[in-house]
């Protein structure tokens, strides 16, 4: 495959990981504003769940009835 | 007391006399504090310069977010746009969290204080206060009135020193017509109500007030709290307005006259006493090791913690 057919070679944008893990003084205006707009997409997802009623956002409680009626036989081996 | 190894941090110190070397006649906010919280424990940090040598993450995540915020305002007063300015405070966040010789960025031991968190409080407050309404004051120098430092003579000490108050305001700004005094806070625990009571009555917060009014008739409704809680997983913001009434302040002035002069009386008298219903209080206190021991081996034990002078006359910013 020739590298124009290639779609991994296309601009790739360094993830926040990756650009926290570089020299502050390597990075350009490109790369310091990603790290802001990728730091808003993740305010916008998280406010999603924050202006969620409590109720909402509560965890399903695990039932707490367990059925401890088994055999080998349920195993079904 | 006097033959602690490394006790000598008040030598060289210029918030303490000359006259009685132990006796800190210019008091900042954590000066004062501390001496309120406990005296013997003002005592080995002040007097002594002494503090466990693992600075505290707390400190330094608060110190650089401060710093971020200031940058912002600089930015912004001098003609750059939101974006623009909040490029220049995440670039400081990065840069200041970066250790040059090890080459990698600064490793934070709580989840919650870290650099992707710091930066991420940043980007997150300024979402959240784009459209803020408080508005930075301009100084006639031009300047944005963000970190002032001011030092104000309120009286004369029993060492025949001036007395001093001393402090840094991170920001004057005004909103509705009136002015207030906006201090950033950041903490690990939920914000609401409750979280805002913790300010009124509040040492820092009525020294900065009291200067404001009383010492450069510079009349301030209180002080606009911005706390930050910060998660592993977010940061959420909430703003709450502290106010003092001329009430307020005479008996916070009165207050402040007693304990500079205790801090006199233990200083002619060289001993600091220890209040051991403190020990527990913010998350335990640094010299609760030192004090559990008997008074006849502690000497040699704050030998193991590190030397530091906190000089309130140091300026940190503009001076107001």
């Amino acid at each position: 495959m020739s590298d124009a057919a290639n779609p991994l070679l296309e601009a790739d944008p360094l993830s926040l990981d990756e650009l926290f893990s570089r020299d502050p003084l390597g990075l350009n205006d490109q790369d310091i504003g990603k790290i802001v707009s990728d730091l808003r997409r993740q305010r916008v997802k998280w406010k999603i769940t924050e202006d969620l009623p409590k109720e909402a956002k509560a965890k399903p409680k695990a039932s707490k009835k367990v059925d401890l009626n088994l055999s080998l036989g349920d195993l079904g081996l | 007391m006097s033959n602690i190894p490394g006790g000598r941090g008040a030598v060289g110190n210029q918030s303490f006399s000359k006259v009685l070397p132990t006796y800190q006649f210019a008091w900042d906010s954590t000066s004062l504090g501390l001496l309120k919280e406990c005296p013997r424990k003002y005592y080995y940090t002040n007097v002594l310069g002494k503090e466990r040598s693992d600075s505290s993450v707390h400190l330094v995540f608060g110190s650089h977010y401060h710093r971020a915020h200031e940058i912002f305002h600089h930015a912004r007063s001098a003609g750059a746009g939101h974006t623009e300015a909040l490029h220049a405070a995440v670039r400081y966040c990065l840069e200041a969290t970066w250790d040059r010789t090890l080459g990698r960025g600064w490793i934070s031991d709580i989840p919650e204080k870290n650099r992707l968190t710091l930066v991420r409080s940043i980007v997150w407050y300024y979402e959240q206060f784009a459209e803020d309404p408080l508005e930075t004051v301009i100084l006639a120098s031009g300047k944005p009135a963000v970190e002032l430092s001011f030092k104000a003579e309120v009286g004369e000490a029993p060492t025949g020193d001036p007395l001093l108050l001393c402090g840094h305001l991170d920001r004057v700004a005004t909103i509705g017509g009136d002015t207030w005094i906006s201090d950033y806070k950041t903490s690990k625990g939920a914000l609401g109500s409750y979280y805002f009571q913790q300010f009124s009555p509040h040492n820092q917060f009525s020294l900065y007030t009291f200067a404001s009014e009383f010492v450069y008739s510079l009349p301030v409704k209180g002080i606009v709290v911005d706390a930050a809680q910060v998660g592993a997983g977010f940061s959420r913001f909430q703003r709450g307005f502290v106010t003092r009434t001329a009430e307020h302040h005479e008996e916070w002035f009165k207050d402040f006259k007693h304990y500079t002069t205790l801090a006199y009386q233990y200083a002619a008298e060289g001993y600091w006493p220890l209040n051991d219903k403190s020990c527990g209080s913010y998350g335990g206190c640094p010299f609760q090791p030192i004090c559990s021991k008997p008074p006849s081996v502690r000497e040699q034990w704050l030998g193991g913690y590190a030397n530091r002078q906190w000089d309130p006359m140091v300026s940190r910013g503009q001076e107001f």
